[in-house]
């Protein structure tokens, strides 16, 4: 009877087999969306750090006032007395997505925020990048490869570090974006379909509207391509893959305000212009082939390759002349210190200055791929046996991204997925090995102890059952659900996958590949605890390392959890207490918290297109309080915000970050001098420290009344008592310090007050004051 | 205000909304297992419609309650 | 601030003069006023108690109580109640219908408001009367701003004799302040300062309409918040939860800071420096209230607590920032209720009981929703004091047709309002399960897509070659799938024999056997016959044509694997009937069971390359 049952199940199971991946595929989705939610469960539902406030702000922004405000908003509230342009300056893909997102649910009645949708966009569009993941590597390796892929991409630290509930930033759907147009090149590329290379232009279109990395998409498989010629790989599948690609895509991406022009005119998209010029010669020379006799064949090759040699000559030229005669090469800043790493760290403060444009270090590689980076050589090999088109791609790909995550550690995010499609298929292969030399070997184990003759078909039930004792196995660990169903997919898959090719010369094949049954058995349990390993280290790194708000901090302390808000404390207070239009000057980095926050008009943000604006800003910072106060009077400024760390020992403060306001405000203006607020090359806010840097602003403000708190001053970050402990302000006012003195707002005291009686005379004509105005305007640094 | 105003409660006592939510999904997901095993074991010639409707159906049953009672169990009255 | 003082005397004293003027209305007389004014927190509560006589020969029916307009424009809440009787414990029951009346021949700077008397007065009778009203926003500071380190000052005003329009016989004032430290106040005669408490009076055989303005000045420091506006929302789900959302807008109504803030100081000596700030408030919530949360429009507000026992649950609440003077904020308090608590139903109506106003302590200007199912009906309110009121329609979660929602504005609303209403309306118990059609529709319009999609053709061109290679391909798999069946079918009748053949070695049933073997032959056959028809078609197919071999194999092997199988059948069978058990026979059906195992195992084979298909 168990026969007949196999036998019918042999129908079923090749859609039980989908039906069952189906399944896995929403629980890897299930995964991916709720491993991110720890941020929610372990703070709050709220918006995180500081680029996605702004993100978040334009959302808020379309929603309200649609989608052609959105194209033409001119922001007033940014960049005083500037501006931003901001629809023509920002990446639309995660707005539009997020802001789609919102219209589509509450035009179903589903009433959730504009906050809530922004929270869960990055959630959500992991989901969507695992499956991505397993369709890309389902392309290149098969089934079981593409769900070990998709179930590692749900939970690689590396991405879930930028998408974690909250986290609602562009790179949260540019990596579904990226990945899901490689895969439509590789669908492309293996069907030769004129309808995925359609898909395929606009997907790279999405990707194009989210993020500045689509310039990776446009030289990676331009790369590609060219590997393929030149290892004589040429088809006319390669051509429908690639020729649609770049005319279709450029021409979609010249529509996204932000890249516009640029699509055509920098030199990050003209390796995809050569290769596209190369594909055509290269599918004329085949088609002339095809049409002309070997002789013939050659005489009009050495006629192309003089005419051909000729034109490229030409187009060289003027290749190199367009390209010489823009500033930088035709490179922006950000792609020329990716092809040079010193590049940035020698002429632009700005970008060195951001940690995440850092190289990595090697830990960093652990902590955000883990073990992924000891399983990629053994994907890398195994994509070399066979060597297909889509797999010679992936190998690209990973070698590609991990040279640039070597040099900048926020593109570690794009060797997450390759990282991710490689281990798929080196853990995928391996298993798929293992379990066929158990398969093969059971029965036999089996017949020694069974008397009952000949039931081959046995065997299969036997090997279930033998599976079932492998997932027990791996049910070590109960919290990861997940890796249970990792071996049985494989199993299902090794059932199916040599049945699919099968015939029955290969059954003997496949013995030969036979290893020995205790091993492959060590070898499966060896396998499902570097798993466990790495599900283990993925859920810490969730939870603990990347689920922080960063505006809101906690601290352990031995009476419970210790809740840190001064961040949120000063917005709102700014928000409820200060007039709509007054102007909050601070440095850069939180200019987008607070007009997101605060609803106030700040002087920098953290899209840091004006260096003059921002080096004024750091001028002020660094200068004596009355050169200060007259700079921010010149701009405007009401209000003056600092953050200080000193009294709870908060790290990432303003006076940990003052000396590349130094630099940056140096940079512009030659009269701040990195030298004088370094005593003997050191930095330092003690007794030590240099005057200039005592009497600078920063310090006076981040200090001001500080050694009132403890009688001496010290400071718990920099941990050491304050050089200059008691001083007033003469042209600044404290109107508001947070619980923790973690953020400190400051007034610029009225001129009235400084220039005793001139305020009449002010006053009554209009016009002195205007012309006195002037002439401190012309006192300024900056002018 | 008229004699006995007599409370109203639900019609499911709300201690129950975990599992019943969770029993329902259970056997919505398994309704529509077969569904597509069926739908894909099946070929055009000899699929039956009536079939096909009924077990959607039932899913989409199944489904809903259980996706009802989830909503109600995590706190989203509707 | 002295020239403004003066104005007020001038204002008064020219007031009186025009008050005395004016005509008697009835012969009321009042023959004792007690007044109690309380000015401990920042809303002030007057409460008095008047004993009212008929001196007149005609009966009287109404009551006029007078107020200045500057105190009636602040009035928030007043009732009246005939404390009739004895004890006065029936006092808040017996409330007398209150309503603004202006009599012919006043002047504006009065307003009047007539109670109705429980029964006509006639000659020489009394009446014991309480008067309560509550006045908002009548603590002015002064002065009006100040430093953090300053304490509060207020200033209140009002007359030290009651302002009537009837003769006053006797009466007395107290004032009760929050604390004994007083800057000035008025000193007529017969006032003292006692404690914490300001005594004027007894005044006696005083006319109609005399007015003595008094002027308070004094130190307040408890909090003035005030929420200038407070939307509450109070939605009910007939799956068993009431969920109430109230958005404040708080102020600090006292007198505004000037100078900054500095944390230090009020870090330091917190209760001096910052004495005219608030940190915290309480929420008295409803018991059993759950699921309670405290944010803004920045996210949690992470300084609350919340205490919860049988009776009561109460949440302390703290904005971000200490609140000065002037200085505002917003938050959003929401939590969730027991359904049972608080619907009801009688008369097949149900109805929502729940109370009005904030359950925070303070001046408010209210704005009330109450949202109900969808498909709520025939709707109604009933409250206890005046109120604006509309309908709107709400959606929310899986709605179509959207939710009846009844608003409810009050302006300038106090503690006191804060009693019960109630929302009448019809509701079908059916309208409960539209949501969860709208679930189950929506999942079923996913299925049908499906089937849609699974059955529809979606080529382009239905005359293409790959097109109708396609269709004859489908026509292959069908066929397919049919031999692989009937394949099964075979296999299946075989193990059927073999299992007789192991049923005969267990009992010697012959005949069984004999039938079994009977009945397998004409299945055999049978299915044999169906084989035919699809093997005609495979080989006359293109498509099939690599599969053709594969099948034809198949069907070979399975023919030879049936005859085996006979044969061996026969051979045991004979044996059997023959009783003959010779070693020969032994090894030949020895041989042909091996021979059948491996051809069973082509067959298998066979069959397993053919179902991938």
């Amino acid at each position: 009877m168990a026969e007949m049952e196999n036998a019918k199940g042999s129908t079923l199971r090749y859609a039980c087999g989908n039906v069952l991946s189906f399944f896995i595929l929403i629980l890897i989705g299930v995964l991916a969306f709720s491993i991110r939610l720890f941020s929610v469960i372990k703070y709050e539902s709220v918006i995180h750090e500081f680029d996605p406030y702004f993100n978040y702000r334009v959302t808020q922004f379309l929603t309200k006032n649609g989608i052609y405000d959105f194209w033409n908003w001119f922001d007033d509230r940014t960049w005083y007395p500037l501006g931003r342009v901001i629809g023509g300056t920002v990446y639309p893909g995660l707005t539009l997505t997020a802001g789609s997102l919102w219209w589509l649910l509450n035009s179903l009645n589903i009433p959730l925020s504009v906050e809530t949708v922004c929270v869960f966009t990055a959630p959500i569009f992991s989901a969507y990048a695992a499956w991505a993941t397993y369709l890309l590597t389902k392309e290149v390796k098969g089934t079981g490869a593409g769900l070990t892929a998709a179930v590692l991409l749900a939970m690689v630290p590396s991405y879930i570090s930028r998408s974690v509930a909250g986290s609602y930033d562009n790179e949260a759907v540019a990596i579904f974006a990226l990945i899901f147009t490689f895969y439509l090149y590789i669908k492309t590329l293996n069907t030769g379909s004129l309808f995925y290379a359609t898909l395929n232009a606009l997907a790279y279109f999405y990707m194009v509207c989210s993020w500045g990395g689509y310039t990776f998409i446009i030289n990676l498989i331009p790369m590609h391509v060219l590997l393929c010629i030149v290892t004589g790989r040429y088809s006319s599948r390669l051509y429908i893959a690639y020729a649609p690609l770049v005319v279709l895509g450029t021409l979609l991406a010249a529509l996204v305000p932000v890249v516009g022009f640029n699509a055509v005119m920098t030199s990050e998209h003209f390796a995809s212009f050569l290769v596209f010029i190369i594909l055509h010669v290269v599918a004329l020379v085949y088609y002339i082939k095809g049409i002309l006799s070997p002789k013939m064949f050659k005489v009009a090759v050495t006629l192309v390759v003089a005419v051909g040699v000729v034109v490229c000559c030409a187009m060289m030229a003027v290749l190199v002349a367009l390209v010489a005669s823009s500033p930088t090469k035709g490179w922006s800043g950000r792609s020329l210190s990716l092809l040079d790493p010193t590049y940035a760290s020698k002429y632009i403060p700005i970008i060195a200055s951001v940690s995440e444009h850092q190289p990595p270090t090697w830990p960093s590689y652990f902590m955000d791929i883990n073990v992924l980076a000891f399983l990629v050589p053994a994907g890398i090999i195994s994509c070399f046996l066979p060597l297909s088109d889509a797999s010679s791609f992936v190998v690209l790909y990973i070698v590609t991204s991990v040279y640039f995550s070597g040099v900048m550690v926020r593109l570690m995010l794009v060797l997450a997925p390759a990282a991710c499609i490689m281990s798929g298929i080196a853990l995928s292969e391996a298993f798929s090995v293992f379990t066929r030399s158990i398969k093969f070997q059971m029965p036999k184990l089996l017949d020694d102890s069974d008397p009952v003759p000949g039931d081959i078909a046995s065997a299969n039930s036997v090997v279930q059952s033998n599976q079932a004792k492998v997932e027990k196995h791996s049910a070590v660990d109960k919290s990861e659900g997940t890796l249970k169903e990792r071996p049985q997919k494989k199993s299902k898959k090794k059932e199916k996958e040599p049945l699919e090719k099968a015939s029955i010369k290969s059954q003997i094949e496949k013995k030969l590949l036979v290893l020995p049954l205790e091993s492959s058995v060590l070898a499966i349990l060896l396998l499902v605890l570097l798993g466990a390993f790495y599900v283990v280290h993925c859920v810490w790194a969730a939870a603990e390392a990347y689920s922080a708000p960063s505006i809101v901090l906690t601290s352990h302390n031995h009476d419970g959890l210790h809740v840190f808000d001064d961040f949120r404390e000063a917005y709102a207070w700014l928000s409820h207490n200060t007039e709509v239009d007054d102007k909050v000057a601070s440095w850069w980095d939180y200019g987008y918290q607070t007009t997101a926050m605060a609803n106030r008009t700040v002087i920098v943000d953290n899209n840091t297109w004006n260096n003059t604006h921002i080096a004024t800003v750091g001028t002020a910072m660094s200068s004596p309080e009355k050169a200060a106060w007259e700079i921010f009077n010149s701009l405007d400024v009401k209000y003056v915000l600092v953050v200080f760390g000193g009294l709870v020992g908060y790290p990432s403060d303003d006076i940990n970050k003052f000396l590349w306001m130094v630099r940056i405000g140096g940079g512009v203006f030659p009269h701040i001098k990195e030298p004088d607020y370094l005593r003997d090359g050191q930095y330092r806010i003690d007794s030590q420290a240099t005057p200039t840097m005592l009497n600078c602003l920063m310090y006076k403000l981040s200090y001001y009344r500080f050694v009132e708190t403890d009688g001496k001053g010290f400071d718990r970050v920099r941990r050491t008592e304050i050089g200059k402990k008691y001083f007033k302000l003469s042209h600044f006012e404290e109107v508001f310090t947070t619980h923790h003195w973690m953020v400190r707002i400051y007034k610029l005291k009225p001129p009235k007050n400084r220039i005793r009686g001139k305020t009449k005379k002010s006053k009554s004509s209009p016009k002195t004051s205007a012309s006195k105005k002037d002439d401190r305007v012309k006192k300024n640094p900056w002018r | 205000m008229a004699q006995a105003p007599k409370p109203i409660a639900s019609p499911v006592p709300e201690a129950w909304y975990p599992s019943m939510a969770a029993l329902m999904l259970v056997f919505g997901l398994v309704f529509t297992a077969s569904f597509f095993i069926y739908e894909a074991t099946s070929s055009r010639k000899n699929r039956s419609i009536a079939k096909e409707l009924t077990t959607g159906a039932l899913a989409s049953v199944f489904l809903g309650f259980g996706s009802l009672f989830l909503l109600l169990a995590t706190g989203v009255y509707v | 601030m002295e020239t403004r003082f003066a104005l007020f005397f001038f204002f008064f004293f020219f007031l009186l003069i025009a008050l005395l003027s004016t005509p008697v209305f009835s012969d009321l007389v009042i023959t004792k006023v007690d007044r109690k004014i309380d000015l401990t927190s920042h809303i002030v509560r007057i409460s008095s108690s008047l004993k009212v006589e008929n001196a007149g020969p005609d009966v009287v029916s109404q009551l006029l109580l007078t107020f200045p307009e500057y105190q009636a424009k602040k009035l928030a809440y007043l009732t009246a109640s005939s404390a009739e009787g004895k004890g006065k414990s029936k006092g808040s029951s017996a409330n007398l219908p209150v309503e603004v009346v202006q009599p012919e021949g006043v002047p504006p700077a009065l307003t009047f408001y007539s109670v109705s008397l429980p029964r006509g007065l006639g000659k020489g009778e009394s009446l014991n009367l309480d008067v309560f009203a509550v006045l908002t926003h009548s603590l002015q500071p002064f002065p009006e701003e100040i430093t953090q380190a300053d304490v509060q000052l207020v200033l209140f005003q009002d007359s030290a004799h009651y302002l009537s329009p009837y003769e006053v016989k006797a009466q007395v004032l107290s004032i009760k302040l929050p604390s004994p430290r007083v800057e000035s106040f008025t000193k007529i005669q017969n006032t003292k300062l006692v404690d914490s408490e300001i005594k004027y009076g007894p005044y006696e055989n005083l006319p109609a309409f005399s007015y003595s303005p008094i002027i308070v000045h004094y130190e307040n420091n408890r909090p003035f918040a005030v929420a200038t506006e407070l939307l509450r929302e109070i939605e009910i789900s007939h799956w068993g939860n009431v969920q109430i959302t109230e958005h404040y807008k708080l102020e600090h109504g006292g007198a505004r800071t000037k100078g900054g803030f500095s944390r230090i100081d009020y870090q330091a000596r917190p209760n001096v420096r910052g004495a005219s700030s608030f940190r915290r408030l309480i929420v008295k919530l409803p018991p059993r209230a759950h699921s309670v949360y405290y944010r803004d429009e920045i996210g949690n507000v992470s300084t609350s607590h919340l205490w919860a026992d049988s009776r009561k649950t109460e949440l302390e609440i703290e904005p971000r920032y200490p609140m000065f003077g002037g200085w505002k904020t917003f938050f959003t308090v929401g939590y969730g209720l027991p359904l049972h608590d608080y619907l009801f139903e009688s008369d097949g109506k149900r109805f929502l009981n729940v109370s009005f106003g904030s359950p925070i302590a303070e001046v408010v200007v209210d704005n009330l929703l109450v949202v109900l199912p969808e498909g709520s009906k025939d709707i109604s309110v009933s409250v206890p004091f005046s109120v604006k009121q509309w309908e709107e329609v709400k959606y929310s979660h899986l709605d179509i047709s959207g939710r009846p929602v009844v608003v409810l504005e009050k302006k300038n609303a106090v503690p006191e309002h804060n009693s019960h209403f109630q929302v009448y309306y019809k509701f079908n118990s059916f309208s409960m399960l539209r949501e969860p059609l709208m679930l189950i529709s929506g999942f079923f319009f996913l299925f049908v897509s499906c089937i849609i999609y699974m059955h529809a053709d979606l080529s382009i061109s239905k005359s293409s070659a790959s097109y109708l290679a396609k269709l004859q391909w489908y026509e292959v798999q069908a066929t397919v799938q049919k031999l692989h069946e009937i394949m099964v079918r075979c296999l299946t009748v075989h193990d059927k024999l073999e299992a007789s053949l192991r049923d005969l070695s267990r009992t010697g049933d012959v005949q069984a056997c004999k039938a079994m073997r009977k009945a397998a032959d004409s299945l055999l056959k049978d299915l044999s016959k169906d084989l035919k028809p699809l093997l005609v078609f495979l080989q006359s197919s293109l498509q099939a044509a690599q599969i053709y071999q594969k099948v034809e194999e198949l069907v070979v092997k399975e023919k030879e694997l049936q005859e085996k199988l006979m044969s061996k059948h026969t051979m045991v069978v004979d044996a059997y009937e023959k009783k003959s058990a010779g070693r020969e026979l032994e090894n030949r059906i020895a041989a042909l069971q091996q021979k059948l195992t491996t051809l069973r195992q082509e067959v298998d084979d066979l069959i397993d390359v053919i179902d991938e298909i």
